[in-house]
């Protein structure tokens, strides 16, 4: 009898300790992201108050208004938006044909095959780019949403994850499948995709947040005198050199990065599950 | 067995020391062949674009932002109006460093502007990348003359001899003062610190009535310091007779001015932000907020601090601003400019590079 009140006891430390943990995490996570919508809602001259403000005094939305409009952001926004989506939906679709394949097909040089796309996550992409933009302007798709987008429409991260997912699959599921008559297109779509759902949420999670932060590629493959900038090239733009556009760069980047909150709020169990998937089995 | 050990390495050094002879010769014959170029530059075809009928359509990439990049637009426009040969396109890259980096991608790809505004320390980077007709054989072409510019920023962007950019946007290191904590600290606001030690005497006595200094970590202000000693930040001056291969600010004055900095952090009398990312700035917004009484930045953030504090939101700022406090009042020396220069493409056709010179020289007309 005390030896089990003990274990409970232990056991109740070992959750405050861990609640605590997660706490200071949290904390340590959320305060420059606090800070950011503070000093956003700030006028110029309280930012280099001291000590820091905590809670504005009288809250200025009009920076957000600013970075909209004149900082146009809306504009930025909406290339982004068209960019990324492409991204996310093409390294989807290759992903999932590409990870069938090498998970449930046989073909000649399958394992060679698989270990070229993995090689290709080891190659930084500061190395290849110089040759896309070499070959994208040769296609004639500088400034375009094609030299944006194509260069990352398929992804060896993307094909490597959901092969291990699809490996997951019972062979007895396939089987089963073949019995009714599936064919491996049907299989795919049925079976297959809908069992690998949360590799497939976080796949579309991580493809998402990597495109929509892009930076160095959507300054060199866009330009002439209309480019197509995407948000974070807008930011850069809206920092400046003077100190009244602190705030509006700021609220700027509460604006970019709303987009990302959704979207982890909306898959958040998937993303969960996906990284504890196959952990307990 | 020793002496042919000693023979030996005899010879070893021979061969070093020749070795170091031949490097010496090559090095000789290098910056004869550089000095060579400024007799055959490339030419500047200011004839063609003359004779040209119709509108030349060039584009100019800058950097500027604010204040200064609507005053580029107005002096832009009024070009465009003044005249019916070129018509010139501002794009405007968020920064310099954006801009070079898109700069050195377009150098691939062939997306590359016509003029474009380079900051001050690409001088010799520029030049590697042969894309760019040296304003000077425009300046030659068309007679130009360059009495109404400073010899210091010209020499800036001179090397060998030959000017490669214009310089366009100049900066130097300033001091800018709040007169009210300067009338706080019992200091008189009409005389702020014309020298480092005085400075420092400054700064201590701002610290003790509530305020201090603020001291942005930016290099240039370093080199700056040396400048002004007559001191040199790497060879060849400053690689302006050659390329720099090495730094050469190890020297006594350096560490003094190194000593007296650490001397002033140490102290609490000043406080530092770094030069770039989200506190470049502190030191400047520390004076509106009263924590600063002084700071030094580029007289480029001039317009954008007065245009700020002329709104009224920092009724505890009278803002005041001096020559930067050079090092020692006994040594004369300069100030190094800062900012940056224009630069004329070579990849783009010769009629282009003419409309290109029309524009930069336009520019730079201190009518301006």
């Amino acid at each position: 009898m005390p030896e089990a009140s003990a274990a409970r006891r232990s056991r109740r430390w070992r959750t405050a300790g861990s609640y605590a943990a997660l706490t200071i995490g949290a904390i340590i996570v959320l305060v420059p992201i606090y800070f950011t919508i503070v000093n956003s809602l700030l006028q110029p001259d309280q930012l280099a108050h001291q000590p820091p403000r905590l809670i504005p005094p009288a809250a200025q939305w009009h920076d957000y208004r600013t970075a909209w409009d004149s900082g146009q952001l809306s504009r930025y926004m909406t290339t982004s938006a068209i960019m990324t989506v492409s991204i996310v939906a093409g390294q989807l679709v290759t992903s999932v044909l590409a990870a069938y394949a090498f998970a449930f097909l046989r073909f000649p040089f399958k394992r060679t095959l698989f270990l070229v796309c993995l090689g290709t996550l080891m190659i930084p992409f500061e190395v290849t780019f110089i040759t896309n933009l070499d070959t994208v302007s040769s296609l004639g798709w500088f400034n375009t949403y094609e030299g944006l987008a194509v260069p990352f429409l398929a992804t060896g991260f993307g094909i490597f994850l959901l092969r291990q997912a699809f490996l997951q699959i019972p062979k007895d599921l396939q089987e089963a499948a073949t019995l009714d008559g599936y064919g491996h297109w049907r299989f795919m779509a049925r079976v297959a995709v809908p069992l690998a759902r949360p590799s497939l949420a976080a796949l579309g999670v991580f493809s998402f947040l990597a495109a929509w932060n892009q930076y160095l590629w959507p300054l060199l493959a866009t330009g002439g005198t209309t480019p197509l900038n995407t948000v974070q090239i807008g930011l850069k733009q809206l920092v400046g050199t003077s100190p009244d556009q602190i705030p509006v760069a700021l609220a700027g980047a509460v604006i970019a990065f709303v987009p990302l909150v959704i979207l982890l709020l909306i898959f958040q169990k998937q993303l969960v599950r996906s990284l504890t998937a196959g952990a307990v089995k | 067995m020793k002496l042919s050990r000693a023979l030996a390495q005899a010879g070893a050094a021979v061969i070093i020391l020749s070795g170091s002879a031949v490097t010496a010769t090559a090095l000789g014959a290098m910056s004869g062949t550089e000095a060579g170029a400024a007799a055959k530059l490339p030419s500047c075809n200011l004839s063609a674009l003359a004779k040209h009928k119709g509108v030349v359509n060039i584009t100019f990439w800058n950097s500027m932002t604010d204040a200064n990049g609507q005053t580029l637009a107005a002096i832009t426009s009024a070009f465009n109006a003044s005249q019916s040969k070129v018509h010139v396109t501002l794009v405007s890259q968020a920064s310099y460093d954006d801009t070079w980096q898109k700069y050195e991608a377009g150098l691939t790809n062939g997306q590359l502007p016509d003029a474009v505004q380079l900051e001050d320390q690409r001088t010799q980077a520029a030049i590697d990348t042969q894309s760019f007709l040296p304003v000077q054989s425009c300046m030659n072409a068309a007679h130009y003359s360059t009495s109404d510019y400073l010899a210091r920023p010209l020499d800036y962007w001179k090397v060998d001899g030959v000017q490669e950019a214009l310089p366009f946007a100049v900066s130097a290191p300033i001091l800018f003062y709040n007169q009210l904590a300067f009338t706080k600290a019992g200091l008189n606001p009409a005389s702020p610190p014309t020298t480092l030690p005085q400075m420092m005497a400054d700064a201590k006595a701002l610290k003790a009535s509530g305020s201090g200094m603020g001291l942005v970590l930016d290099p240039w202000h370093l080199e700056t310091w040396l400048a002004s000693a007559n001191q040199l930040f790497v060879n060849n001056q400053n690689g302006r007779k050659g390329r720099a291969t090495k730094g050469v600010f190890v020297t006594k004055t350096a560490k003094q001015i190194f000593t007296d900095l650490n001397t002033l952090v140490r102290s609490g009398d000043a406080t530092t932000n770094p030069a770039s990312g989200p506190s470049e700035f502190d030191n400047l917004l520390g004076i509106g907020s009263g924590k600063y009484g002084m700071t030094i930045d580029s007289s480029a953030d001039l317009g954008t601090v007065t245009q700020v504090l002329g709104q009224g939101q920092y009724p505890n700022v009278k803002l005041g601003v001096s020559a930067f406090p050079v090092l020692s009042s006994s040594i004369k020396g300069g100030i190094e400019p800062g900012g940056s220069g224009v630069y004329i493409s070579s990849k783009v056709p010769a009629i282009d590079q003419a409309a290109s010179w029309v524009y930069l020289s336009y520019l730079c007309n201190p009518q301006r």
